[in-house]
């Protein structure tokens, strides 16, 4: 009878177990979430550069999740990332947007960086008024505009780069009046002109050449060649990254020249140096940041990103375009406190304060594209200096009217 | 003038680079009459090697090339034992694992190590002056190599019993057998010189440019070029095409952008093909 009693109490232990399994279960459904879809390059030529942002936006999703996520209207939401491939190509671009926005069913994406990638998928988020924050643009109406009301882009791009790099030679180098522009055929380079020579009038400055090349240039020497034959006083490179930029960057300096290298892009201090060499860079100057975490003027907020990103198993910059990314639509679903994306997005663009990893943002853009959907914030000028020591020199606000 | 010269030397530059990875690719078009399509993503797997071998063991350089050289070698001998030997009857079959090998060495390399830009330390850091131009020692260096390589291979073909059994083989597989040739052999070795010499190609541009998962496909077109206007079983005659790919490309570009560049040199080659299918230098015997 005992033993009876025993198994009795038992199998009833056993009952009350496998019946709180579910409900626990059910109280862990119970926690909303919200899906970001992350439009990344995993595989193509630009995968080196957009694994980064997709690292980026995924650490920025666990960060936003510790912090407790987002409150809508009294109700806790967690993110999900979610990711899928765009290979690096229109096809695969327009195929990762389909499956995001119709099989995830995801109404707020991040990515992806190259223009004609962006441009698309524009035709999948735009109908479906689905948000997209994009990492990058230029002025280009079909990249940005009040055509693309569910668009935006939370970091500096080329609008933002190319006055304060050439700002910061008129400083630095009063004397360097001739610039030729190293452009990268992606889609921009007509955008990358018009703004070049807006901001060397500005300035008192002279284009005397543009040069275009491929990203996959085997070898930059004939292109190089190009450019110092027009004698420049400085060489700008407006955009790119570093898997083209630093070779580029190696050859004009093997090849002789002397001058300031201007880039005014976002392109990693660390890996140009790894690639040309400490004694032959400098001088040079680019918007990627320092990950000096001893450098007070660093911000909080990089420094919190750099942090994040080292115990996560390195920083690398374009994870700071990821994180941007998630944390803006963020905040912009809890100003808006709605999920309706058309709601978060006409809040969105009237926000006066956004927070960013480069400091304090408000939305700008709406004379130049058209629409707010900009958020301007600061630039950095990071030099790499003759020594081979990568510094944070300044932060210079931006703005698109 | 300065532009002349120095678009010379980039001529020269650019088409010792060309040979340097044409070489491998040609050695197997010429000895088996396979076109290798991997033979760029194998040149990307040896820029890689290199560096790895280079950083792990702490070599230098001209070791990290030397040994990365033997390892492709090795890699070699697998791809012609475990795929293009079995395949060899079936020329469908064959490109259509060239390919497959391609997507695996690319996928594979792009989602491990693809992700952060890597950079093979110089052969020879520094630089040195022609004339009034200024180039690196590195690509000297590549210019060097290349020629001694391709020497070295013509050599190899024409004044050796090896050689010999490789130009018996790519004449006609089936009689060399009977003669008593060990064809897998020849093949097995064929491809291995052929790994090895992508390897060094790779670990020397690795040095002079970055690596990155998809450097192989820009070299593939240019060494099919070179293939195709020197023509099958003309090693040699790499010298040639080298030079004429070299210098449209060192030139064009100038003038007519980048994309005019690329287009140029295709368009030769295409010519080529439609004038002189055997190519400039025919076949060898």
């Amino acid at each position: 009878m005992g033993m009876k009693k025993l198994w009795c109490v038992v199998v009833a232990v056993l009952c009350v177990g496998v019946m709180a399994v579910p409900s626990l279960a059910h109280a862990q459904a119970a926690q909303k979430t919200i899906p970001i879809g992350i439009h990344a390059a995993v595989t193509g030529f630009n995968s080196g550069m957009e694994t980064q942002v997709r690292d980026g936006a995924l650490a920025g999703i666990d960060w936003l999740n510790e912090k407790g996520g987002v409150t809508i209207k009294g109700e806790k939401y967690k993110f999900v990332g979610v990711v899928e491939d765009n290979k690096t190509t229109p096809e695969g671009s327009k195929a990762a947007a389909e499956k995001l926005v119709y099989d995830h069913k995801v109404k707020f994406i991040t990515g992806s960086v190259i223009p004609f990638i962006n441009v698309a998928y524009a035709g999948v988020t735009e109908p479906a008024k689905v948000i997209r924050n994009v990492d990058y643009s230029t002025e280009a109406p079909h990249e940005m505009g009040k055509d693309l009301p569910f668009t935006f882009r939370p970091n500096p791009a080329i609008l933002e780069g190319i006055g304060p790099a050439l700002q910061y030679l008129t400083e630095k180098f009063p004397n360097a009046k001739n610039i030729v522009i190293a452009i990268a055929e992606s889609g921009a380079d007509e955008a990358l002109t018009t703004i070049t020579d807006r901001e060397c009038n500005k300035r008192g400055l002279k284009r005397v050449a543009s040069v275009g090349y491929a990203m996959d240039t085997v070898d930059f020497y004939p292109k190089t060649t190009e450019m110092l034959s027009h004698k420049p006083d400085a060489i700008l490179i407006g955009n790119g990254g570093e898997v083209a930029t630093a070779p580029l960057a190696k050859a004009l300096r093997e090849q002789g020249f002397k001058g300031p290298l201007v880039f005014g892009n976002y392109d990693d201090p660390y890996e140009i140096l790894k690639v040309v060499g400490k004694d032959y860079l400098a001088p040079f100057w680019t918007h990627g940041w320092s990950k000096d975490l001893n450098d007070p003027n660093l911000g909080p907020e990089m420094k919190e990103v750099i942090r994040t990103m080292n115990a996560r198993g390195g920083f690398h910059q374009w994870n700071l375009w990821g994180w941007a990314e998630v944390w803006t639509i963020a905040q912009a679903i809890e100003k808006a406190q709605s999920l309706d994306t058309t709601v978060v997005a006409n809040t969105w663009r009237k926000m006066k304060k956004i927070e960013t990893p480069y400091g304090e943002g408000h939305m700008c853009g709406e004379k130049t594209i058209g629409i707010n959907n900009v958020v301007c914030s600061r630039v950095a000028i990071t030099e790499v200096l003759p020594s081979g020591d990568v510094k944070h020199m300044k932060w210079i606000p931006v703005d698109i009217p | 003038m300065q532009l002349f010269v120095q678009t010379l030397i980039n001529g020269l530059v650019l088409s010792s680079i060309y040979i340097l990875v044409a070489l491998g690719f040609a050695l197997i078009f010429s000895v088996m009459q396979v076109l290798n399509f991997a033979h760029g993503s194998v040149y990307m797997v040896g820029a890689y090697v290199t560096y790895f071998v280079g950083s792990i063991f702490g070599l230098p350089p001209w070791g990290a090339i030397a040994l990365s050289a033997g390892v492709m070698a090795l890699f070699g001998v697998f791809l012609e034992g475990c795929g293009f030997r079995i395949l060899a009857k079936d020329f469908n079959r064959t490109l259509m694992f060239s390919l497959a090998v391609i997507v695996l060495l690319q996928t594979t390399a792009d989602v491990t190590v693809g992700g952060v830009l890597r950079h093979v330390p110089s052969v020879l850091p520094g630089l040195t002056r022609v004339g009034t131009v200024t180039l690196s020692k590195e690509r000297v260096i590549a210019c060097v190599i290349a020629i001694f390589l391709l020497i070295l291979v013509n050599l190899l073909i024409r004044k050796t019993g090896l050689g010999r059994e490789m130009i018996a083989v790519s004449l006609d597989r089936t009689a060399s057998a009977l003669q008593g040739i060990n064809v897998h052999r020849v093949s097995a070795f064929a491809f291995a010189l052929s790994c090895a010499l992508a390897s060094v190609a790779g670990g020397l541009m690795g040095s002079i440019t970055r690596l990155d998962a998809y450097m192989g496909d820009a070299m593939l077109v240019k060494a099919l070029a070179l293939v195709i206007i020197a023509g099958m079983g003309s090693i040699g005659g790499l010298f040639v095409s080298g030079l004429i790919v070299g210098f449209i490309d060192a030139t064009l570009p100038i003038y007519f952008g980048a994309a005019g560049g690329e287009v140029a040199a295709t368009a030769f080659a295409i010519l080529i093909l439609v004038i002189r299918p055997q190519g400039l230098f025919g076949q060898e015997v």
